[in-house]
Formats: structure tokens, sequence, C-alpha cells
């Protein structure tokens, strides 16, 4: 056991802070009334993949330099090999680019195409498919939803219904009807990777297929969804009559699922959450210390230090559940159940986390608006914020379920 | 490298200790020794001194393995999660370590190879209310022609009965200057009372009525006690989190055998969602509860700051060994009510170790002190 850093470790660390303070764009600054992003790695108000398509050039330009600029050293995709636009690095190292960045206050860029869809493709894609796609991707040029989810499909996700068929015999297509819904960042998307049926006769896990469908394809339709706090992460998407080629699937047809398992199999390290849950409390200690703040009428009670004192404490547990995944992935390979530890503990403390701030501001805790509110409001608008952690990417009875059956070995329902 | 995995020789130690005590269980665990009057097994004690337990973090002149403090954890890890009832975490975290560090030349030749050889100590810290806080004692050495003459009571000793020495911190001078003193453990003047207390390990009162302490038997400069006070708790302390999370481990290993075996409505227990969802959340306190404690441990092994860790460790430890017991009874049902399962010795374990070297919202004021609170 060892938590020391060795100093090419640790020179990566400053390697890294002294990159985000020379390369991030200064043009790049946060949207205030951003609500977007839900992803745990993004620093407040900053939501990459709706930036670089922004309105606003300065902030779009911002969003693509900024890219450019990881993308030139492979930190867009750290763990993939440097053949594909990736820099090779260790999980460990990864770990450390990705706390240095949340500590820097700079967006991550790509989540979810480098995170998810790079590991599967490296896995189970076609050497066609993986120069097609991830140079793309690790450049910060193309960017990826996940359409699992649908209307009648949640945690059995295996009951989904968006079909698939062979346009006919000898055709080089399929041909795609149907719905997927609470896809993160859709509406940014410019390639979508869904799980579709292509035989509705098989047992329901064995006739899925897996497919890499172009977002500009005709007959697809990507509608935002407004979330309870007005603002819109994610989409759901209609699929009429779409035209997919054969050559736009990942593995065998039938065998998505198992395809589709290893992807959510390539778990985050949940680093990001820690790092913002540290600077979110930090701040909130400095507020109560200096009373004489204006707008920041905290409420400095021993039951309260109490409390932010167990928050501060849960920290630093989940800190180390995250670095012990990265740990086991870097020793072992593969992260064990207790990846789903660590994502279920973050996920329960940021509740807690929201709920405790919130509690410091007696009445101010219900402003809503960023001007004039004490922290500008951080904790109200993380109380909703951490509705949504304990469903998305597996609700935490599905994850305590996998821990019980897959970590404990108790016998499945 | 940053890595939180045992290593090869960690392994090692680890699997050895588990061996062992997994075999010796049923002669020397908490059930066995419940009416030793010694409260742990002499015979199981002899075979440690044997594979050289006590002595694996003493330094090699005195008779030891030169090992660290985070390798003895590892023990103490195991003697929880077996519930196996030793002096060695008193004889060692509390006394012996802190004799290594504060302790002259001499007391370190004569004290750390007798520990080596298989005598025990303990650790008095009698403060006034049993407050964590309290910087007093209730044991007051006067001085006495060249030593000292010791008076007062002490409460909750852990192992006083059967420990060759007591390292005791006594008041000397005003109510506030302390000083740790080697005390015989004999007659005249020192009884030991055992207290019927929760936990396994044995407890004592201890009283002191004009015992006569020589003057080379402090432990460090006269009024310096509360730094080796400090020492003893805060390496009892993360000694506790290992033995806690080793406690924690045991009951969810228990517990996760029981519900795939339990059979109801035709099916294992373990199979249903509510169950498997305790046993989820077990597992996240028991995985919590190491890192923290190991964090801490391995921090003092290196010689580095812990303080905040150790109390962050025992703070979450505390506590989360407790829910672990309390979700385990759940899950058991009525057998683990009863006293003919063993599941009530790790409930009472993690009731007494909560308790021991401050509770949590002991520690949890120490964080928010540290926080600037
Ligand atoms: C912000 C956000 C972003 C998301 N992004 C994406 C995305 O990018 N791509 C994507 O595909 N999906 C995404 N999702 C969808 C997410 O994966 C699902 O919401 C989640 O899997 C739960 O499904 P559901 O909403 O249909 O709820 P349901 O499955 O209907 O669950 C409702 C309740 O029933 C419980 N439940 C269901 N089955 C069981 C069971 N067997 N045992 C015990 N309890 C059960 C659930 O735990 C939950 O409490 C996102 C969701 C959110 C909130």
């Amino acid at each position: 056991m060892n938590w020391e850093e060795t100093p090419d470790e640790r020179d990566f660390r400053h390697e890294v802070r002294a990159f985000a303070r020379e390369r991030f764009p200064v043009g790049y600054g946060p949207d205030p009334e951003a609500e977007h992003s839900l992803e745990p790695e993004d620093v407040w108000g900053y939501d990459w993949p709706a930036d670089r398509l922004s309105r606003d050039p300065a902030r779009r330009a911002g969003a693509r330099a900024w890219a450019a600029a990881l993308a030139e050293r492979g930190w867009i995709a750290p763990g993939w090999p440097v053949e594909y636009g990736g820099a090779g690095l260790s999980a460990m190292r990864e770990f450390i680019l990705r706390e240095e960045m949340m500590r820097a206050g700079v967006p991550t860029v790509n989540g979810i195409g480098a995170m998810l869809l790079g590991p599967t493709l490296l896995e189970y894609g076609t050497e066609e498919q993986r120069a097609a796609h991830l140079p793309g991707i690790a450049r910060g040029e193309t960017t990826w939803a996940q359409g699992f989810s649908e209307p009648g499909a949640g945690s059995d996700l295996a009951s989904l219904r968006t079909r698939a068929v062979c346009a006919g015999p000898g055709s080089g297509s399929y041909l795609v009807n149907g719905q997927k819904v609470w896809t993160s960042s859709a509406q940014y998307a410019d390639w979508l990777f869904v799980l579709v049926r292509t035989d509705p006769e098989a047992p329901k896990h064995k006739g899925i297929t897996f497919l890499l469908i172009d977002a500009s394809s005709p007959g697809v339709a990507i509608r935002p969804v407004q979330d309870m706090r007005g603002a819109t992460p994610f989409a759901e998407i209609f699929f009429d009559d779409v035209s997919v080629p054969v050559a736009n699937r990942v593995g065998a047809e039938n065998q998505g699922w198992y395809v589709a398992m290893a992807a959510l199999g390539f778990e985050r390290a949940g680093i990001g959450a820690t790092v913002k849950f540290e600077q979110v409390l930090s701040r909130l200690v400095g507020c109560l210390r200096s009373e004489k703040e204006p707008g920041c009428p905290g409420r400095d009670t021993a039951v309260l230090r109490h409390e932010i004192a167990q928050r501060y404490i849960e920290l630093r547990t989940q800190y180390n559940l995250a670095r012990h995944t990265a740990s086991q992935l870097e020793a072992v390979g593969i992260p064990g159940h207790e990846a789903s530890v660590s994502q279920l503990f973050g996920a329960e403390l940021h509740q807690r986390l929201a709920r405790t701030g919130a509690k410091a501001f007696g009445p101010y805790a219900q402003l809503w608006q960023r001007d004039g509110a004490p922290m500008e409001a951080a904790f109200a608008h993380m109380r909703f914020d951490a509705v949504a952690a304990t469903l998305l990417g597996g609700t935490t009875e599905i994850q305590r379920r996998v821990i019980a059956t897959r970590g404990l070995k108790l016998p499945k329902s | 490298m940053v890595d939180l995995t045992p290593t090869e020789e960690q392994r090692h130690i680890q699997a050895a200790a588990a061996d062992l005590l997994a075999a010796r269980s049923r002669e020397a665990g908490a059930r066995a020794v419940r009416a030793e009057p010694a409260g742990y097994s002499a015979e199981l004690w002899k075979e440690m001194t044997g594979l050289g337990w006590p002595g694996l973090a003493l330094p090699e002149e005195y008779g030891g393995a030169d090992g660290g403090f985070l390798e003895l954890c590892l023990l103490f890890e195991e003697l929880g999660r077996h519930q196996v009832p030793s002096p060695l975490l008193t004889t060692m975290a509390c006394a012996a370590l802190p004799i290594a560090r504060h302790g002259s030349a001499a007391q370190r030749a004569q004290w750390l190879r007798a520990v080596a050889q298989g005598r025990t100590l303990s650790y008095v810290r009698a403060a006034p209310r049993g407050d964590w806080n309290a910087t007093g004692s209730d044991v007051v050495a006067e001085p006495a022609g060249q030593g000292f003459r010791l008076h007062g009571t002490a409460l909750f000793v852990p192992y006083a009965g059967t420990a060759d020495a007591l390292l005791v911190i006594a008041r000397t001078g005003g109510p506030e200057e302390l000083t740790a003193l080697l005390v015989d453990n004999a007659p005249p003047g020192v009884r030991c009372e055992r207290l019927d207390v929760v936990g396994n390990d044995p407890h004592y009162r201890v009283d002191f009525t004009a015992v006569t302490v020589p003057g080379e038997r402090a432990v460090g400069a006269v009024g310096s006690g509360r730094t080796v006070a400090g020492t003893a708790a805060e390496l009892g302390a993360a000694a506790t989190c290992a033995e806690m999370a080793g406690g924690a481990q045991g009951v969810l290993d228990m517990t996760v055998g029981h519900a795939r075996r339990r059979e109801q409505f035709g099916r294992p227990i373990g199979s249903f969602q509510a169950v498997q969802h305790h046993c989820a959340n077990m597992a996240v306190d028991v995985l919590g509860s190491r890192l923290g404690a190991y964090e801490s441990i391995w921090r003092l092994s290196q010689g580095l700051p812990a303080t905040m860790e150790v109390s962050l460790a025992k703070a979450w430890g505390s506590e989360a060994y407790q829910r672990v017991c309390a979700l385990g009874h759940q899950v058991h049902g009525a057998i683990g009510f009863t006293y003919e399962h063993d599941l009530h010795f790790f409930h009472r374990h993690a009731v007494a170790s909560a308790l021991a070297f401050g509770d949590a919202d002991h520690h949890i004021a120490r964080v928010t002190r540290y926080l600037g609170l």
C-alpha cells in the first residue's frame, strides 16, 4: 500500500497544472446561465459539447481552441493508444489529469465519446471503425451520445423496442425505427451509438444489436427535453426509417447486449465529482468564517459545523474510493465491484452535501437567482442537480444489485 | 506509484495471520475466552510471540523484525476479523511504540526486548470524568525522594489484570502538567479489578495507593506526558480503525454467507432485493472504513502528520462498523439475536471500539477545528 505519488507522478501533476494555466483560452468563460452539464467531471458553468456550437462566437472559439490544445497532447482521450490520438496514459495518470483539470476549473472535452465509445471500439470495433471514428473524437471534432434508454426501457434496458431490419436481401444497410429518450447531449452530437432490436423472437438479451448512427441521417429527429431546473441536458430521439450501413454495426448481429455491457463497464473513476464537492465545501467554510461578506448570511451553528465536518469526512472517503478504483484498474486491469461502490457512494454524497450546504443559508437557500444570492446560489442549484445523481448511469438500486450479485456473489432473484 | 492494493509481503502477512486465527478462533476466540481470567488465550499468545508478532514492528536490535506500523496493523485487522481478543494492540500501539519513540535508550533496551519476548504492557490514561478531551489526569504523581509516589484511580484499562507493566499518564505539578511513567504492575499499591463491560477485551479499574515509582521510570521528560499520551492515542486510534475494518469485514462475510444459505419463500433470502441492498450498503461501509484506516496508518508509518486522517478514519469507521452490525443483525433475523450465534461478539466489539480513543462525535469535533470552523 502506498498513498504517495512518485516524483514522476508529481511532475505529471505539475505539468497538467501548468498546461491548464498556460493553454486555457482566455475568451472561454463559463456561461453564468448554464445548467446543462450533469457530467461529474465538468465544472460549473461549462458545458463543452454545447459551448462548441454556441451562438456566442467567443465561447465557440474558446471551446474549440481548448479542445485543440488538449488534443495536441492526446489528453481528450488520455487512456487510448497514441495511434488513435490518445496519450496511452496509465489509469493513475488519467486520474491525476482529470483531478488537476477539475482543480484548475477547466472543462473536460468529449466525455461520452472518449470514455464510453472509445474503449468499446478498441475492444469490439473493426479496424475500419476505429480508424473512422476514434481520431475525430480525440481531436474534439466529433461528439457522441449514448442512445440506450427508451420510454419503456430504463433499468430493464434489455426490454428495448427500437428495431432494425435488414433493408432487403443482400442490402448493405439496416432500417431503424423507434424512439430513444434521456440521451445526454444528443442535440449537440454528431454521432449516436444505440442499441436496437434485431431479433424480436429471441430471448430479450439475445436479439439486440449495437449500431453507430450518423445524427444527420435522414429520418433522425432529435428533440431536447427540459428538466426540472429548466435546462435541457438530454433529448429524445426518433428514428423513422433511418438507413444505417451494416458496416456501422459493432460486434455481431444480436450480440449487442454484450458489447453494451462492456461499454457500461468502462466506469468513470468518479474523481471529478470529488474535487467539485471539495471545492464547494471549502467555499462554504470560507463563507461561514467571513460573516462580514455581504450577501452571505451564513448560519454558523454547532449542529451545522458538525454536519459540515461529517460531509468532509465522507468526501475524503469518496476520494479514497475513487483512487482505489484507479489503483485497481492499474494493478489488475479491470475495476471490481468497488467501482460501483465508489459511484453509489458518490451519488448519495452529492445529495447529502447539497442539503448540508443549503442549510447554512436559512431562508436565502431558496434563492434560485445567482445574483445577490449567497455563494451564487450554488447549493440551491446543487440540490436539484443532485436529484439526477442517483438515477443517471443506472439507478442506485441497480448499483446495489450489481454490488450484491456480482461483487458479493449473492444469488440473482 | 500511488497503489492502494497490498504489496506481496503485506498479502503474505495478512494470509498467514488469517490462517492462524481462523484455525485458532474456536479455542481462542471471543466466545472461548469469555470465562478465562486473563480474557485471552495465553497459549495463542505464546504462539503469536513465537511467530514474532509482538516484535513485528520493533527494531532488530531489540529482537524485533524491523517491520512497520502498517504491517503490524494488518495483524489487528485479522484479529478483528476473527474476533480473537489479545493484548497485542494495547501492548504495541499504546505502550511499546510510544516507548520506542519517547523513551530513553535504557528504557528501549529493557522494555522493547521484553515485549518482543512476549511481555505485555497496558496504557493508563485516567482523564477526569472520562472526557476524551481532558487535559489533566485522575492519577497524581507526587515527588518522593528521587522519584514519585502515585495515587488515584483509572477506569477502562484494557488487559491491565495480566499486563507486566503499565504506562501511566499522571499529573505532576499543576492540574495540567502530565508525565508518563512506566509502573510495575505488581503489588503493593497497585490493584486491578475487572469491570463488567460490553466489549470482548477485558477492562479493569486500576487503583494506585502510594505506589513508589523511581525517577528513571519517566518516559520522556517530566512534564512531557501530553506528548506521550498523544502518540499512544494516535497510534491506538489508528490501530483500532484497522481492527474495526477487520471486524466489519467479518460481519459482512458472515452475513453474505447466511444470505446465501438461508431459504424463505422457496429461495435464498440473498436473492431478495431488499436483502441485497442491505449487503451492498455494508460493502460500501466496509471498503470505506478500510481505505480510511489504511490511509491514516500509512501516513503514520511514513512519519507524516496524520492527526486529521486518524480523526477522519476513527469518526467514519466507528459509525460504519456499527451500521454494518445493525444490518448484519437485520439480515440474520432472530438467529443473530441468540447468544449461540457469533454475531453479537462483533456487535460488542463495535460498541466498545467505537468508544476507544474517542467516539465519532469527538473526532468530528476535531475535524471542525481542522477545517477552521
Ligand atoms: C440526467 C440524466 C441523463 C441520462 N443520460 C442518459 C444517456 O445519455 N443515455 C441513456 O441511454 N440513458 C440516459 N439516462 C437514463 C438513465 O440511464 C435511466 O433514467 C435509468 O437507467 C433509470 O431508468 P428509468 O428512468 O426508466 O427508471 P425506471 O427503470 O422506471 O426506474 C424507476 C424506479 O424503479 C426502480 N427499479 C426499476 N427496476 C428495478 C429493479 N429490478 N429492482 C429495484 N428497483 C428497480 C429504479 O431503481 C427507480 O427507482 C439519463 C438519465 C438522467 C436522469
